[in-house]
């Protein structure tokens, strides 16, 4: 029979595993490790893949392309700033989907600070957004530079869009309730496309607080897949 | 590049690079681990062994699995992890789901001083596939269940040729990229009082890699206007005060990764670095200090995607 005995001592000072029957405990194979199943039965139900490439792996969801939305970010050490949001309707203004948000915000700040980015959670309804959709936005604190992020051409639940006229929308908090607001829409299709976006102080003498955001602009490339580009690092490691 | 999320084990778990069913199975595996080896679930199969503490028990392969494994690093770090500290951790408050801490210390009875542990002992009879523990001890696999099921998840997904992915559990990180994709994963290493905040960023080309960082800053909590934190020194029962704040380790797979972040953290700055080049020395290592400042392997350079720099402000505000 072999056992393992281990003598606890005191607050476990002793540290000590006296084997019985087993030599060179640590290097051993697990005996109870009889393969990297991770079902209840043993028997995982993961299908094999149908070819080796890593497209197997990427949803087969046919969107029209990518939209680089792309901004100048400034930092503002001041109160109740620095707070910023993405996201896409449609040429109706019928919410399509949140591309980022800052965590503070998406992740419920808003409680605390209602000035948080009216706008977009009103659009998105975020009070209600599920937990998955939080976690999917949250922006981590980003530095003052250039930045991009990027539209798949799908919706919330993950659908693609049809072709046509969408509006992306760039809500940033200045000061409070002094927010600047970027507005610029793009023809996703067949073609190529680029546009500017359009900006409004809200309210108007915002901008005397400083400035947050600029040079909104995007750039609509088709066919173009959101696994080809380098993004902003999407995993943190951090204490547990 | 799909991602999906999902809340297991009271953390937040993610994956990239993988379709949505292989995330499901994820997902549902790090559900049934948790249902299966939490310490605050009564139902779970460890809190059944815990509770028949003193007499022989019989488990499943499962936890026969994970207690070996356990068993293993107990070994390998000379005791400094150990899987006995269940019957310490509720001494010393950690007796329930972590956010609910602070809650029951205001509505709980102090006790003076935790009581120390007596000699005790264990048996593991690998035959009869049961344990016995001594009445007075029990078993806490909260510094290994969570690393162990990442790594067999994503082993799993391996097997079944997936070519490349990422799983990320709270900051328990493995992720692996075969010879046909060239894009490296790329990592922030979060502030310890901000994780919104990077403070430099890793990068991971072909192969398989494990990051697991161990911070006293999370899972603390205050009891009698002292602050306590969930990472004890065995050799004192105590929370530790080593000069470390956060260590992060990096190696070939994530669990030893896992455990050897929170010996670190344990050992301190003198003594953890020679340690781990002793028992490991493939691995690399970053520390944020006391004072805020950084000390890093050497071999962490050849990770190193975005500079960290020497010192960071350290504030929790």
């Amino acid at each position: 029979m072999k056992k393992i005995l281990a003598p606890v001592v005191g607050t476990l000072g002793a540290g000590v595993i006296i084997l019985s029957s087993m030599s060179n405990f640590a290097h051993v194979d697990n005996p109870f490790s009889l393969s990297h199943s991770t079902s209840s039965s043993d028997a995982s139900s993961l299908p094999e893949p149908s070819s080796q490439t890593n497209a197997a792996n990427i949803p087969d969801v046919q969107t029209l392309g990518l939209v680089a939305i792309n901004y100048r970010l400034f930092h503002l050490n001041q109160l109740a700033s620095n707070q910023i949001a993405f996201w896409i309707e449609d040429e109706k203004g019928n919410y399509v989907k949140t591309l980022r948000a800052s965590s503070f915000t998406a992740g419920g700040g808003y409680d605390m600070r209602p000035e948080s980015l009216p706008e977009w959670r009103k659009a998105s309804n975020w009070a209600h957004a599920s937990k998955t959709e939080v976690n999917r936005v949250k922006l981590p604190e980003q530095n003052a530079g250039v930045h991009t992020v990027y539209w798949d051409c799908t919706d919330a639940s993950g659908k693609a869009v049809k072709p046509g006229t969408y509006v992306y929308k760039v809500e940033g908090n200045i000061y409070w309730q002094n927010r600047v607001v970027f507005t610029g829409k793009i023809t996703v299709g067949k073609k190529d496309t680029q546009t500017a976006a359009q900006v409004v102080y809200k309210p108007a003498g915002a901008k005397s607080h400083g400035v947050l955001l600029e040079n909104v602009h995007a750039d609509f490339d088709s066919g173009k897949s959101i696994a080809s580009v380098k993004q902003d690092p999407p995993t943190n490691t951090q204490g547990s | 590049m799909p991602e999906f999320h999902s809340n297991q084990m009271n953390t937040h778990v993610q994956t990239s690079g993988i379709n949505a069913p292989d995330a499901c199975e994820v997902f549902e595996w790090m559900s049934l681990v948790e249902n299966q080896f939490s310490r605050f679930l009564e139902d779970s199969e460890l809190s059944h062994v815990n509770r028949r503490a003193g007499q022989i028990t019989l488990v499943s392969q499962k936890f026969a699995e994970l207690l070996f494994e356990a068993l293993r690093f107990y070994s390998e770090t000379s005791g400094i992890f150990n899987p006995f500290l269940g019957q310490l951790m509720c001494e010393i408050g950690y007796d329930c789901s972590f956010e609910k801490i602070n809650y029951q210390h205001e509505h709980r009875d102090k006790e003076e001083n935790p009581a120390q542990s007596a000699n005790t002992f264990f048996t593991f009879d690998l035959d009869q596939r049961s344990v016995t523990l001594s009445p007075d001890s029990m078993l806490d696999f909260g510094g290994i269940a969570k690393g162990w099921a990442v790594q067999k998840a994503v082993l799993n997904l391996i097997d079944h040729g997936r070519p490349r992915g990422l799983v990320n559990a709270g900051g328990d990180i493995m992720c692996w990229n075969d010879t046909h994709d060239r894009t490296p994963w790329v990592i922030g290493v979060s502030h310890p009082y901000k994780d919104d905040q990077i403070i430099g960023q890793l990068a991971f080309h072909i192969g398989r890699w494990g990051v697991a960082t161990s911070s006293k800053t999370k899972r603390s909590w205050r009891d009698s206007g002292i602050t306590l934190h969930h990472l004890i020194d065995p050799r004192n029962g105590s929370p530790s005060d080593s000069d470390i704040i956060q260590a992060t380790v990096i190696g070939p797979a994530l669990l030893p990764c896992e455990i050897y972040a929170k010996c670190l953290l344990i050992l301190g700055s003198q003594d953890g670095p020679a340690w781990l080049r002793a028992i490991q020395p493939d691995c690399a290592y970053l520390f944020i200090m006391e004072d805020g400042q950084l000390i890093m392997s050497s071999n962490l350079n050849d990770y190193i995607h975005e500079q960290f720099p020497k010192k960071i402000i350290l504030s929790a505000q």
